[in-house]
């Protein structure tokens, strides 16, 4: 029995997505990401001389500020900024910009389920306005699990809140590249099958959570190529001087 | 494991990569030396970029990724608008909208003695040349050129400084002259000095004509050259009743 | 005699020592590529572990949880309350964890741990989620009156794999609490009867006390958690902090009694997780969940 989902959409497909960067003003880079009714908006300062205490002087360090729509922070926005900071570090390349500090200001608009991958996606499309250098960009999803061991991607917060256990799994995005099919692959699957990140709440079964991930890493393909398009887009509308 | 056929493009040159791209593969292209600019990086025999742009090849063997953003990243011999943040007895520092403050040495100015050490306030705007940039140390600029002599380089007194991006500094520092700056330049009489750290500064003998200049500069990023043209005149006539 | 001979041994330690701060991932290769750690262990080996029960006299449940040197302290008070009104029937846990500056030398006073927080959350969104406690065990009286555990957990002395060795504490000090024996008193609110010292009050607990026989709490699905290091090819299980700071990729499975995950935790790091790293990750926590079972058994717990 095929899951019904109340909005009509597959199991694997996922919300209208839209991203614009470059809005905000004072930021060095911002951009919003909303994947339906969720949106977030993610600004960049950076990079800014100097590191904190405690950070190796020889590496770029990133802080990340969660700022919630309402109500006080809490242990859930410091745990979101851990995982957000790990993550960005994880892409980010860290030895050209040693000894300086950039920061990433995430502000949730409006939270309707999926909101830790929205947010990394925004970082990651405010990271990328800012010029930061990276590695390879993060496109992260949420899958979830409902009662019949079906996967359902990125859940609306009804659909959040029916099912037994949900994961957020955060891929390397699927590149273009001049190399022959095959070349970057160890042990027998493409390196860029790796999980950057990946968080669990509830109790799933070892074979759903193998069944979880390969269906996010299906729809990376779908999220980075929305990024290409949206980047080249702004790129076309923009450069049409000489 | 997969069933699409899927072929990787031969070259990616001219068109728009994101992080994580590999653009060339040095395995194809032996006794060869090429110069990487801006946004690649070296991952064994992969070149892959950094930055998402568009990725250029000029010839002979120079590649790079273009891209336009609000902070700069120093190269030598890159001439920039920097503003003084602070005087120390052998240095002062400047900003030059990277990630480390620049460092200008009191006596690279020409003619430049212990006996005569410029007195820059803090705040005061300066046209320099960066000089060298090594990663982890604070770059190093100069009021001087490379055989010594001013050259322009120096402290920029009036006129009104705005900040834009680096694509729109590159544009306008393009050759031949950018549309904008040659229409604008027939009907009016004015100075500019741009950075390519995404400063530019306007002086003119009265303000009415530096805010023209300025808004027709700052509104002329994403338009082509007949729309420059277009924008400047309209620009014009509003003005001249 | 020897003199010679202890000088050229004094030296060569020196280098040892040297070349560890010097080098650390270096040091760290040589030895996994002879599939050993600096402290003897093989690749998936944790640490010894050991876990005590009922340390805190005052408290209503504890444990002291010691896996290698990472040591926590974990206690329960119970205390009363009424229940909120979308549940009437269940209790409550308040779960707390604490890095005190004792515990590390990168924790100074005022400035709490970046870590702290983070711990505490994942904590007990495992503990809950993994639905080792019945929280309708914890009510008393339907809509008026119902249990809130306060759980807190100390940790002594960070050596890597803080997670792990604090649900091992958190779980010990759950199996280890006694509910403390309540009455109704006559203005209907419930008041908590001391020990059975009293002759008077022997009557009053034989007719009165609500909870008498409910005592301690059943724990199904216990959850057991290993946390590994992902470095090139190698998994190393249980880290220290020095292996921590060195290769920052971690990955914590946690699994339950019924070989159900109930979290997969892996949070950035340089190295990715293929699917091959993710069935060993399993595995290695698989054989740590016996172990750990084995050795709250040997206490008795179910």
């Amino acid at each position: 029995m095929e899951v019904d989902r109340e909005d009509g959409r597959t199991p694997n497909q996922l919300r209208p997505l839209a991203c614009s960067r470059n809005i905000l003003h004072r930021p060095h880079g911002s951009a919003s990401w909303s994947q339906g009714d969720t949106k977030v908006l993610a600004a960049v300062y950076g990079p800014k001389a100097g590191t904190k205490k405690n950070e190796n002087a020889e590496k770029a360090c990133f802080e990340v500020i969660w700022k919630p729509k309402t109500g006080q922070i809490g242990k859930v926005e410091k745990e979101y900024e851990m995982i957000l900071k790990r993550t960005i570090q994880s892409i980010c390349v860290l030895t050209v910009n040693p000894n300086t500090t950039t920061s990433v200001i995430i502000q949730v608009v409006h939270d309707d389920g999926s909101l830790l991958p929205c947010a990394i996606n925004a970082a990651c499309a405010a990271l990328v306005d800012a010029g930061i250098p990276m590695k390879h960009l993060a496109v992260a999803i949420c899958c979830c699990l409902a009662d019949n061991g079906y996967v359902v991607l990125d859940p609306n917060k009804l659909e959040e809140k029916k099912m037994t256990a949900l994961a957020y799994l955060v891929f390397p995005n699927t590149t273009l590249s001049v190399l022959p099919e095959g070349s970057s692959v160890a042990e027998g699957e493409p390196v860029e099958h790796g999980i950057i990140t990946s968080v669990t709440h509830g109790v799933m079964s070892v074979d759903d959570y193998f069944l979880c991930v390969e269906n996010g890493r299906a729809a990376t393909a779908s999220l980075s190529a929305f990024f290409r398009k949206n980047f080249q887009q702004s790129q076309r509308d923009s450069s049409k001087a000489g | 494991m997969s069933t699409e056929v899927s072929t990787s493009p031969t070259s990616l040159i001219g068109q728009t990569v994101v992080p994580g791209d590999v653009v060339l593969d040095l395995s194809n292209m032996t006794n060869q030396t090429i110069k990487l600019g801006s946004g690649l990086r070296q991952d064994n025999d992969a070149i892959s970029a950094m930055r998402a742009g568009k990725f250029r090849f000029s010839k002979p063997n120079k590649y790079w990724v273009e891209s336009s953003h609000k902070r700069y990243i120093p190269r030598p011999e890159d001439t920039v608008l920097g503003i003084v943040v602070d005087s120390k007895s052998d240095n002062f520092w400047v900003d030059i909208k990277g990630p480390q403050l620049a460092l200008l040495p009191v006596l690279a100015f020409e003619g430049g003695t212990r006996r005569n050490i410029p007195k820059f306030e803090v705040g005061t705007l300066l046209y320099v040349r960066v000089v060298k940039t090594n990663t982890g140390m604070n770059p190093e600029v100069s009021c001087t050129d490379a055989s010594g002599k001013a050259a322009g380089f120096g402290p920029l007194k009036d006129g009104f400084m705005f900040e834009t991006s680096t694509g729109l500094s590159r544009m306008l520092l393009s050759s031949p002259t950018c549309p904008v700056l040659e229409a604008l330049g027939k009907k009016l009489s004015f100075e500019t000095a741009f950075g390519l750290n995404g400063r530019v500064w306007v002086h003119a003998a009265s303000p009415r004509v530096v805010i023209i200049v300025a808004n027709a500069l700052m509104n002329s990023e994403t338009l082509s050259g007949t729309q420059q043209r277009i924008m400047v005149e309209k620009l014009l006539e509003k003005i001249s009743e | 005699m020897g003199l010679p001979d202890s000088s050229q041994v004094l030296s060569t330690e020196m280098e040892v020592d040297a070349f560890r701060r010097i080098f650390p991932l270096r040091f760290f290769e040589r030895h996994l590529s002879e599939s050993l750690r600096p402290d003897a262990r093989p690749l998936g080996k944790a640490r010894d572990t050991i876990v005590n029960l009922g340390l805190v006299s005052t408290a209503d449940g504890s444990a002291l949880a010691k896996i290698g040197s990472t040591t926590m302290l974990a206690a329960i008070r119970m205390e009363v309350m009424t229940p909120s009104a979308d549940s009437p029937d269940e209790g409550s846990i308040a779960l707390e964890f604490h890095m005190p500056p004792i515990c590390s030398p990168t924790v100074r006073p005022g400035r709490p741990a970046d870590a702290a927080p983070v711990i505490s959350k994942r904590l007990s969104d495992t503990i809950l989620s993994s639905g080792m406690i019945d929280l309708k065990e914890l009510c008393l009286v339907s809509g008026k009156a119902a249990w809130m555990g306060y759980l807190d957990i100390y940790c002594l002395d960070a050596d890597g794999a803080l997670f792990d060795a604090a649900l091992l504490a958190a779980v010990a000090a759950f199996s280890n609490l006694q509910i403390p024996v309540v009455a109704l008193n006559d203005n209907g609110r419930i008041v908590a009867i001391t020990g059975g010292k009293d002759q008077d009050n022997a009557s009053i607990i034989e007719k009165k006390a609500v909870n008498k026989e409910k005592r301690k709490l059943t724990l199904n699905n216990i959850p057991f958690s290993l946390t590994c290091i992902l470095h090139k090819n190698y998994i190393l299980a249980d880290p220290t902090t020095e292996e921590e700071t060195i290769m920052d990729t971690l990955v914590t499975v946690v699994l339950d009694s019924s070989d159900h995950m109930v979290s997969f935790y892996k949070s950035g790091g340089t190295v990715l997780a293929s699917s091959s790293a993710i069935k060993s990750c399993v595995e290695l926590a698989r054989t740590r969940a016996k172990e750990l079972k084995q050795i709250l058994g040997e206490m008795d717990i179910d």
